[in-house]
């Protein structure tokens, strides 16, 4: 880049302030960079539901979730100097998160964990069946169908359902193609659907709408 | 749950009733032991460090004792003033066997020229009228020095206080031109206890206002 063309940094950060006028959590981003505390317990308020049950959904446990989930949030705070906002804060929230994840998915498996690809195995223990409520064996049933869904399709189907992620942002969050990430999602949905389908004749009809 | 970007109401991949049913089983939210955590976390690193405040208060307590100490301490110019500001040979070497008159202030000849303020600082003798020399005669034989010696001596050994006025930061500068204003100045040097500046000051004074230095008090 010549001399002429360099952009200062002041005008960089107008530019992408310019690139997400309409996202109100890049602006508590930067209030909080800032120094508002305030801000930041705006920004977590309106994402820690959904993105503990990314992670939850994501690890199928919730010592991991919990683990992940602090760990994110951390690299937020941690980050927030060197924040500039490129995209809106929640592609960039997810990304932190879905990046705990992988790496935390890669020390599992360099210790020989290989269960990480399974299902049941990490599906955490809801107490006595017999004293379960309808709604906890259903929570298990969708914890179990999650489960059993390929990672990368689960993945992207958390980013959707609890990131408000378009398919654009999921694309990037997770490092592929806008076409790869389409189709993960739809056989993401199908197989939730057929999940639930399966589960509606031992509910009564409950579980499907 | 945040609002979608930009896929339109429903694309069709997605589906609807699956997000209603998963949303309806889906887990409540983060323990309110993590947010605590993390808000705490949050505003810890907007305050900094915990170790920082205490690190800061001691090094402003710690900055701003040595302030204190520089200002009413014992100065260096008074340390100046005790050791010999001469190689005592130089004296030796004329025999005179005399202590260096450290303030005594750097004498030219009448002939030299008036220069601007700057060389006024350095020599306010230049400027002084030539009863000054009288002056400066009789303050030297207070100390057992002759007028020559002060002037001879004092010309290798440029005093401490008068080097200071010669890069403009004496501290009666710009009361020079008046000599009450000047007075006022060395009395308040004085109570101070500048007693070295006081003293150089009223020396600069007896040359350049004889008749105002005969009774500075």
């Amino acid at each position: 880049m010549s001399e002429s063309q360099a952009i200062s940094p002041a005008c960089r950060l107008k530019y992408t302030e310019a690139m997400v006028p309409g996202d109100p959590d890049v602006r508590l981003m930067l209030r909080y960079r800032d120094g508002d505390v305030a801000a930041f317990d705006a920004l977590y308020a309106r994402h820690k539901d959904g993105l503990y049950r990314y992670l939850l959904g994501l690890t199928l446990d919730r010592d991991t979730a919990e683990d992940l989930f602090q760990e994110a949030w951390s690299k937020v705070i941690a980050a927030r100097r060197r924040y500039r906002p490129s995209a809106r804060f929640s592609t960039y929230l997810y990304r932190v998160a879905h990046h705990c994840f992988v790496d935390h998915y890669r020390r599992r498996r360099t210790r020989g964990r290989e269960e990480d690809a399974g299902v049941a195995g990490l599906i955490a223990p809801e107490g006595n069946p017999a004293a379960e409520t309808e709604r906890a064996q259903a929570r298990a049933h969708l914890q179990r169908l999650l489960g059993e869904l390929p990672a990368e399709q689960r993945d992207a189907f958390l980013l959707r359902e609890e990131g408000g992620l378009g398919l654009a942002e999921i694309a990037e969050v997770t490092g592929v193609g806008a076409e790869t990430a389409k189709s993960r999602l739809r056989y993401a949905y199908r197989k939730l659907r057929e999940g639930f389908a399966a589960l509606a004749p031992d509910r009564g009809g409950n579980a499907d709408d | 749950m945040t609002e979608r970007g930009g896929d339109g109401p429903t694309p069709d991949f997605a589906d609807d009733t699956v997000s209603r049913r998963y949303r309806d089983l889906a887990d409540d939210g983060s323990p309110g032991r993590l947010d605590r955590q993390i808000r705490t976390e949050a505003r810890g690193a907007v305050r900094g460090p915990a170790w920082q405040r205490p690190l800061a208060v001691a090094a402003t307590l710690a900055l701003a004792a040595a302030i204190v100490l520089e200002v009413t301490g014992p100065r260096h110019d008074a340390a100046r003033e005790e050791a010999p500001a001469v190689a005592p040979a130089t004296i030796g070497d004329r025999g005179r066997g005399l202590p260096a008159p450290e303030l005594t202030p750097e004498v030219e000849p009448e002939s030299a020229p008036a220069a601007g303020n700057v060389s006024r600082f350095a020599s306010p003798a230049a400027l002084a009228p030539p009863s000054g020399v009288a002056r400066k005669s009789e303050m030297a034989h207070d100390e057992g020095v002759s007028a020559e010696e002060s002037v001879s001596v004092g010309a290798e050994t440029p005093a401490p206080y008068e080097a200071r006025g010669a890069n403009g930061s004496s501290p009666c500068a710009s009361e020079r031109d008046s000599p009450a204003a000047w007075l006022e100045c060395i009395e308040k040097l004085a109570a101070a206890g500048d007693d070295m500046a006081a003293s150089a000051e009223r020396r600069a004074l007896a040359e350049r206002y004889p008749e105002a230095a005969a009774s500075p008090d």
